[in-house]
C-alpha cells in the first residue's frame, strides 16, 4: 500500500516574532498558532507522537543563510499515565497533566541562535527566518501502518500454513508498492516566518 | 504509419481504455467502501471504549497496589520519628496475585536512606531511586510510580505526617506481562486506527493511482503490441499496394521482397511475385510474337511480289535464247552463258520466295497429347549415329504440336551438324523441372560469338553464306507459341548448347485464343 501523504495542519502558522540580542546570541521568540487542530489532537491523544522541527536561520538580504540552527521537539502523550511530555533539545523534558499547558508552551516558543561575530558585519542588514515543520505521521508510524496493511489478510491458519509453504505468495499490495513506493516523507505541515531587516548593532542596542 | 495500422492501434487502445475507466471508478468505490468498513465512527467509538476500559482497569490495579501497601501499613504504626521500624510481616500483603507479582518491600528514612529491605515473591535487584521521594507534593501521602517499559511499579507511602515525615515505605511489584501486552495491543490498534483515519482520503486515492498506473502500463503494452501486430498485418498490404501501383505503371520488373513467412501474407507476396513474373513473361512473348507476325506478313507479301515476275522473266529469257538464229557464234555463246546465270539467279529467288512463303504461312499449332520420348527416339533413328539421347527420367505425355516440335529439333540438329564438321555426336538430354520439361541440344562445334548470341533468333540473321536466317526464328516462334522458352549457351571452339523448356500443363484450349490474338492466324 502506498503510504499517505499530504498536509493536515494547513492553518498552522508562526507569528508574534520577537528578537533580542546579546553579544553571543540572538534570542528568538515566536508563537505557533493552530498547531493542535482536531486531527492532530486526536492523533496525539491516541498516543501517537508528533514532531515539531524548527530551523532558525540568520539570512542576508539575498536570502543566503549566514547562521543556522535546527531544533526538534517531540510531543508525546502517555495514555496510561495521562501525561503530556515535551522532549526538548539538549535532553530536556517538560511534562504536564494539562493539555492547555502544552498549548501554552507553543504560544511562547523561545530558542537562541549563537553568533559568530567574525562572520557578521555591523553595517549589513540581516533577517531571521524561521521554518517550522510539524510531522504528524512519522516514518516509524508509516512503517507500522505499512506492516499492518501488508499483513492485514493474514489469519492464524494462514500464518501456520506459511510455515509449511514454499515461500511464494502473490501479494498485490506489495506489487503495487513496487511501482509507486517512492514516498518516504511523513505526513507533515510546514510554515515559515521571516523578520524585517535589521542591523546587528540595532538589535544589540535593544 | 498507414491508416490501417492506425485503426488497429486505435481499436486496441479503446479496448483497454473503455473498461479501464469504469473499472477505475469501481475500484475507487470498492476501496473506499472497504476502507470505511474498518475506519468509521462506530469502530472509533469501540476502540475508544476498549482503551478507556483498559485504562480504567490499569488505574484500578495501580490503586490496588497502593491500597495493598496501605493495608500492610495499618498493621503497624510508624509515628515516632526517631523509631526505626522493624521489618514488616508481609503475610498480610493483599495483592491480586493473578495481576501483580510483588518483588520487594523497602523502608527509607525521611532523607531517603534505605533502612531495611524485604524480598517478596520474585525479588529483583533493581532498587529504588531516592529521587522518587521528591515527586511528592505537599499534603500528598501516596504515590505510584510506573515504569511500564521495564514493567516495574512502585507504590510509595509517606510514613508520619506530611509536615514531618518519618520515612517512606515502598512496595515494588510487576504487572502480569499478559495484561500489559494486551493493554499495549489495544493502544497500538487505537493508534493504527488514528493513522488510518488521518489517511482516509489519501490511501484510497493512492490505490486508485496505482490501479490507473497499472492500467496505463497495460495500455502502453497494448499500444506496443498494437504497433507490432499492425505492422506485421499491414506491411504486406502496403507492399502489395505499392507493387500493384508499379505493375500498373508498366514496371513489370518490380518484385516484392520475400517476407520469409509461411502464413497467408507470405503466400500472398510470393503469388504476387509469380504473377508479376508471368505477366512480364507474357508481355515479352506477346511483343515477340507480334513482331514475328509482322515479319511473317512482310515475308508473305514480299514472296508474293517477287514470285509473280519470276515466271515472265524466265519465259522471256527462254524466248530470247530460242529465237536467236546463231548468226554470231560468239554472241550465241554469250547469250547461253548469261541465260544460265539468270536462270540460276531466278532459281535462287524462287528458293527465297519459297522460304518467305513458308515463313509467312507457318501452320497453326495443333496441340495434341504426345509422347516426347517417342519423338526423340524417332529423331535418333533418323540421324542414326550422329544423335545421342540421354533420358534419365520418364517423360510424361503432354500437349504439344508434334510437327512443330519435330521441326524445331530438326532445325537445331541440322545447325549442330553444320557447326561441327568433326562428326562428334549431338547430345540431346531431358530433365523434368516442376511443371516443365527442359531439353538440351549440345554440339561440339565452333561455337557462337558472344555478339551474335542475342541476334541468332532474329529473322534474316545468318552467318552462313546463302542462309536465309529464318530457321532459328521459326524455331523460337514455335517454342514461344507453346509458352515455352529457348536460349543458348556457347563457347568458341568448344561447342554450343541450345536449351528448350516446354510446359507440361498446356492444354489445347489454352493457346487457341492466344494464337489468334498474336499471329492473326
Amino acid at each position: 500500500m502506498i503510504l499517505p501523504s499530504g498536509t493536515i495542519a494547513r492553518d498552522f502558522t508562526l507569528s508574534d516574532l520577537h528578537l533580542s540580542g546579546s553579544p553571543d546570541e540572538i534570542t528568538v521568540r515566536f508563537a505557533c498558532r493552530n498547531l493542535f487542530l482536531p486531527p492532530i489532537k486526536k492523533s496525539l491523544l491516541a498516543g501517537l507522537p508528533v514532531l515539531a522541527e524548527f530551523n532558525l536561520q540568520l539570512i542576508d538580504l539575498k536570502n543566503q543563510p549566514v547562521l543556522e540552527r535546527r531544533f526538534t521537539v517531540k510531543i508525546h502523550y502517555d495514555v496510561w499515565e495521562e501525561l503530556f511530555s515535551l522532549q526538548l533539545p539538549e535532553d530536556r523534558t517538560a511534562t504536564w497533566k494539562d493539555f492547555s499547558r502544552l498549548d501554552q508552551w507553543f504560544r511562547a516558543v523561545q530558542f537562541s541562535l549563537p553568533l559568530n561575530r567574525t562572520d557578521l558585519s555591523e553595517k549589513a542588514f540581516y533577517r531571521v527566518r524561521i521554518s517550522a515543520r510539524v510531522v504528524v505521521l512519522t516514518r516509524q508510524q508509516k512503517e507500522e501502518l505499512k506492516w499492518w496493511m501488508q499483513n492485514s489478510e493474514t489469519t492464524e491458519e494462514e500464518t501456520a500454513a506459511q510455515e509449511r509453504s514454499t515461500g511464494f505468495r502473490l501479494n498485490l499490495n506489495r506489487i503495487i508498492q513496487l511501482f509507486l513506493e517512492k514516498e518516504k516523507k511523513p505526513v507533515e505541515s510546514v510554515s515559515q516566518l521571516v523578520s524585517p531587516p535589521f542591523k546587528m548593532d540595532e538589535l544589540l542596542s535593544q | 504509419m498507414s491508416r490501417l495500422q492506425n485503426k488497429i492501434i486505435a481499436v486496441l487502445i479503446l479496448a483497454v481504455l473503455l473498461p479501464l475507466l469504469p473499472l477505475s471508478l469501481l475500484v475507487y468505490q470498492l476501496v473506499n467502501q472497504s476502507y470505511r468498513v474498518g475506519v468509521n465512527p462506530q469502530v472509533a467509538q469501540a476502540l475508544k471504549a476498549g482503551l478507556a476500559f483498559s485504562k480504567a482497569q490499569y488505574d484500578l490495579e495501580r490503586q490496588e497496589l497502593s491500597q495493598a501497601l496501605e493495608a500492610l501499613l495499618s498493621h503497624r504504626k510508624f509515628h515516632h520519628p526517631g523509631q526505626i521500624p522493624a521489618p514488616l510481616d508481609t503475610a498480610g500483603l493483599a495483592l491480586h496475585n493473578r495481576f501483580w507479582i510483588p518483588r520487594e518491600l523497602f523502608y527509607f528514612d525521611a532523607q531517603g536512606r534505605l533502612l531495611w529491605k524485604r524480598s517478596l515473591q520474585e525479588p529483583d535487584s533493581t532498587g529504588v531511586d531516592p529521587r522518587v521521594f521528591q515527586e511528592f507534593r505537599p499534603g500528598q501521602l501516596r504515590l505510584v510510580v510506573s515504569d511500564r517499559y521495564h514493567n516495574r511499579f512502585l507504590a510509595v507511602r509517606r510514613v508520619g505526617t506530611s509536615s514531618k515525615p518519618s520515612g517512606f515505605l515502598v512496595l515494588s511489584a510487576s504487572m502480569n506481562p499478559k495484561f500489559l501486552q494486551q493493554a499495549n495491543q489495544i493502544l497500538q490498534v487505537h493508534q493504527v486506527y488514528q493513522s488510518l483515519n488521518l489517511s482516509r482520503h489519501s490511501i484510497p486515492q493512492r490505490f486508485l493511482i496505482a490501479f490507473v498506473a497499472l492500467g496505463l502500463v497495460f495500455l502502453l503494452l497494448a499500444v506496443m503490441a498494437g504497433i507490432w501486430i499492425s505492422a506485421r498485418i499491414t506491411a504486406p498490404f502496403s507492399m502489395l499496394a505499392r507493387g500493384t501501383e508499379e505493375i500498373g505503371k508498366g514496371n513489370l520488373d518490380y518484385r516484392l521482397p520475400d517476407l520469409k513467412r509461411k502464413d497467408e501474407a507470405g503466400q500472398l507476396v510470393r503469388h504476387f511475385n509469380q504473377m508479376a513474373q508471368a505477366l512480364q513473361e507474357n508481355q515479352r512473348r506477346l511483343i515477340y510474337l507480334e513482331k514475328m507476325a509482322l515479319w511473317q506478313q512482310i515475308a508473305s507479301k514480299l514472296a508474293h511480289e517477287i514470285k509473280n515476275p519470276l515466271t515472265p522473266i524466265q519465259l522471256t529469257l527462254q524466248q530470247l535464247v530460242d529465237q536467236y538464229d546463231n548468226r554470231n557464234p560468239e554472241y550465241a555463246q554469250l547469250l547461253q552463258e548469261c541465260s544460265q546465270i539468270i536462270q540460276e539467279e531466278i532459281g535462287s529467288l524462287r528458293r527465297l520466295v519459297h522460304e518467305f512463303s513458308e515463313f509467312g504461312r507457318l501452320p497453326k499449332l495443333n496441340l495434341q497429347e504426345n509422347d516426347l520420348r517417342e519423338l526423340l527416339n524417332e529423331l535418333q533413328t533418323l540421324y542414326s549415329q550422329r544423335v545421342q539421347l540421354v533420358v534419365t527420367q520418364p517423360l510424361p505425355r503432354f500437349y504439344f504440336d508434334h510437327d512443330g516440335i519435330r521441326r524445331v529439333f530438326i532445325n537445331l540438329i541440322e545447325n549442330a551438324l553444320q557447326a561441327d564438321p568433326g562428326g562428334h555426336p549431338i547430345l540431346i538430354e531431358t530433365k523434368i523441372l516442376d511443371n516443365r520439361v527442359r531439353i538440351s541440344v549440345q554440339d561440339r562445334g565452333t561455337g557462337i560469338p558472344a555478339e551474335n548470341r542475342s541476334k541468332i533468333f532474329e529473322p534474316y540473321f545468318s552467318t552462313r553464306k546463302g542462309g536465309m536466317g529464318l530457321g532459328l526464328a521459326i524455331t523460337r516462334m514455335i517454342v514461344e507459341e507453346h509458352q515455352g522458352h529457348i536460349w543458348v549457351e556457347s563457347q568458341l571452339n568448344r561447342g554450343t548448347t541450345f536449351f528448350i523448356e516446354l510446359p507440361l500443363n498446356l492444354s489445347s484450349k489454352e493457346t487457341d485464343g492466344e494464337q489468334n490474338e498474336n499471329t492473326g492466324r
